[in-house]
């Protein structure tokens, strides 16, 4: 009788990690929680987990197979602290995070803070010449990079250039990115939150943008400083179009970005909301 | 939202499922591997292939991971395997501490991350550090009775020479992959109960501790070392891709992301439960104490040679 409770319960628990799994990865919600790298990780444990649970419940009884095995009662205990806190995330996620928890994280606003960011070698204040990323941390560059690796933006249909949160650390220290955004009619979009530092008169925001280097528990926000003509009456975190005028001012020794006279439109939240 | 600690439940809930979605394959992995182990690895075929001489072992064994690389989620269920197996507790630590640094993986993923940080310095130091420190842990656990160490029920498996499951001698080849099965089903279990309870400790520290109160510690070298590590501990990074959040901690010196580089792949919260499955409550603490002390000295101390 405690065999076969143990064997169903053992089942049932492989049953519920392999379905949550295989839920996450196949509706796609998988691209909120793993890096590209590590989801096809997550498919094939659910798949074997789900494989698992049917050999448990059709395998011959092995001596031996169960000398570890407690009480029912047990494997239920067991059980439940296996089954019950999953089933409570998988219940209470939003599959993003909220204000508090961006908050609670250092914004990234400067280059080399950029997870998998290539560096500048020499010099100082962005007049390095290096070569451009060649990496995830860009998203930009799948689509503008041209073979002699210019990095070319594209524009929208009002002519502005459609640019992403961390093309503008790259502008911060890159003069040949800065050259195509400085002065410039841009277009980005992220989530609002308040500016934590450098807001001298109180009117400062930033666009963020998560960037997951493992897992969604390892993001850092990419904030870009915004300063909107009108104060936003937007919620923390709200996805938002910004467009405005792309400056470099130098601030406290650094060059940094900044989007003057933004205007804010609220958007739904874009397919992919992470930056890898 | 400006205080040290805010908590939100949904953002518990999606940092919590991060975390076991990333580390539950490689959790698979091992405690696959460790089926594999107790059906088809002859018993005492460790012992026989490592040095006899227990010091000769702890250094062999802390390179195993160049040809076995194994992330920190997945070797606990194997070297509680090899144990049963016949490998001595002294070098399974020591490979369960090396393997998630010193292997390939790692050695490829930190020299990128690191470039223009000085990477080949960065990546030797943290390989270099990390097989030294496995291999004084290795030493110092050979000079220890077994029962200080190892839970009582891992003391009891050691003490059946087929292993846990009892019946790995013999049998056809279904036989023995039914019994792998078995073998890692039960691992599975055992193992996520406590990978459960360290991945809600993360998520926990994760989503509700202000990180804006830990920038101001960069500013003092041991400060600076100790709470890196602290951050590494808390983090549960997977070993293969921490150096590069390690390397965006640019006010922090170099010698604190080389003790966050050494320590996080040997102590994270999750791994504290983890052990816990296999070691005593008791070791597992001193453990991690010593780690802590000793890793972030060595890693001052190299801040005397390498500003």
């Amino acid at each position: 009788m405690t065999s076969t409770i143990h064997r169903f319960l053992t089942a049932g628990v492989l049953t519920v990690w392999g379905s949550i799994l295989l839920t996450i990865y196949f509706t796609g919600r998988i691209a909120a929680y793993l890096h590209p790298n590590f989801q096809p990780f997550a498919l094939v444990a659910g798949c074997l987990l789900v494989c698992f649970a049917f050999l448990v419940l059709i395998a011959p009884p092995t001596a031996g197979a169960h000398a570890g095995m407690r009480s029912s009662a047990w494997s239920v205990i067991t059980s439940l602290i296996l089954v019950a806190p999953l089933l409570l995330a998988f219940a209470n996620t939003l599959d993003s995070f909220g204000a508090s928890t961006v908050a609670n994280r250092v914004y990234v606003q400067d280059l080399a803070q950029l997870p998998s960011a290539q560096l500048p070698t020499s010099g100082s204040s962005g007049t390095v010449e290096v070569p451009l990323p060649d990496n995830g941390s860009n998203p930009s560059q799948s689509s503008n990079t041209t073979q002699d690796d210019q990095y070319l933006l594209p524009k929208n249909k009002q002519g502005q250039i459609r640019a992403q949160v961390v093309d503008f650390l790259y502008a911060a220290q890159l003069p040949e990115v800065r050259d195509q955004l400085e002065n410039k009619a841009v277009e980005v979009i992220g989530q609002l939150m308040p500016a934590k530092t450098n807001n001298p008169k109180g009117n400062r925001y930033v666009v963020v943008r998560m960037m997951m280097t493992c897992c969604a528990a390892d993001a850092q926000p990419v904030a870009l400083p915004i300063e909107p003509q009108q104060k936003p009456d937007l919620p923390d975190m709200a996805w938002i179009k910004v467009t405005g005028k792309a400056v470099f001012p130098v601030e406290g020794g650094q060059r940094k970005p900044l989007i003057q006279n933004a205007v804010l439109e609220k958007i739904d939240p874009p397919d992919e909301p992470f930056l890898y | 939202m400006d205080g040290a600690f805010n908590f939100s439940l949904s953002d518990f809930s999606f940092a919590f499922l991060s975390i076991l979605l990333e580390g539950l394959p490689f959790l698979l992995l091992g405690t696959m591997i460790s089926g594999l182990i107790d059906q088809f690895l002859p018993a005492r075929l460790m012992t026989r292939l490592l040095p006899r001489n227990p010091y000769a072992g702890a250094l062999v064994s802390g390179l195993l991971g160049l040809i076995f690389p194994m992330c920190e989620c997945g070797v606990v269920p194997i070297i509680r395997r090899l144990m049963a197996k016949g490998l001595p507790a002294s070098n399974a630590i020591t490979y369960m501490l090396s393997a998630p640094i010193v292997n390939p993986i790692v050695a490829i993923s930190t020299y990128a991350a690191f470039r223009g940080q000085a990477p080949l310095e960065v990546t030797l130091l943290r390989l270099g550090l990390g097989y030294g420190v496995a291999v004084a842990v290795g030493m110092a656990v050979h000079n220890l009775p077994l029962h200080w160490v190892l839970r009582q029920n891992v003391i009891a498996d050691i003490a059946q020479p087929q292993g846990l499951s009892g019946h790995s001698a013999g049998g056809g080849i279904g036989a023995r992959l039914w019994g792998a099965l078995h073998v890692c089903v039960g691992d599975f279990l055992n193992m996520t109960v406590y990978f459960v309870l360290g991945a809600g400790a993360a998520a926990l520290f994760n989503t509700s501790i202000n990180q804006d109160f830990i920038v101001p510690l960069a500013m003092n070298d041991w400060l600076a070392t100790g709470s890196l590590m602290a951050l590494a501990a808390s983090l549960c990074l997977c070993s293969t891709t921490d150096a590069f959040i390690a390397a965006t901690f640019s006010m922090f010196p170099t010698v604190a992301k080389l003790a966050f580089l050494v320590f996080g792949p040997m102590v994270d919260l999750k791994l504290i439960f983890l052990y816990s499955s296999v070691f005593k409550k008791r070791f597992v603490l001193g453990l991690v104490i010593g780690l802590f002390v000793v890793i972030g000295l060595l890693c001052m101390r190299l801040r005397v040679v390498w500003p």
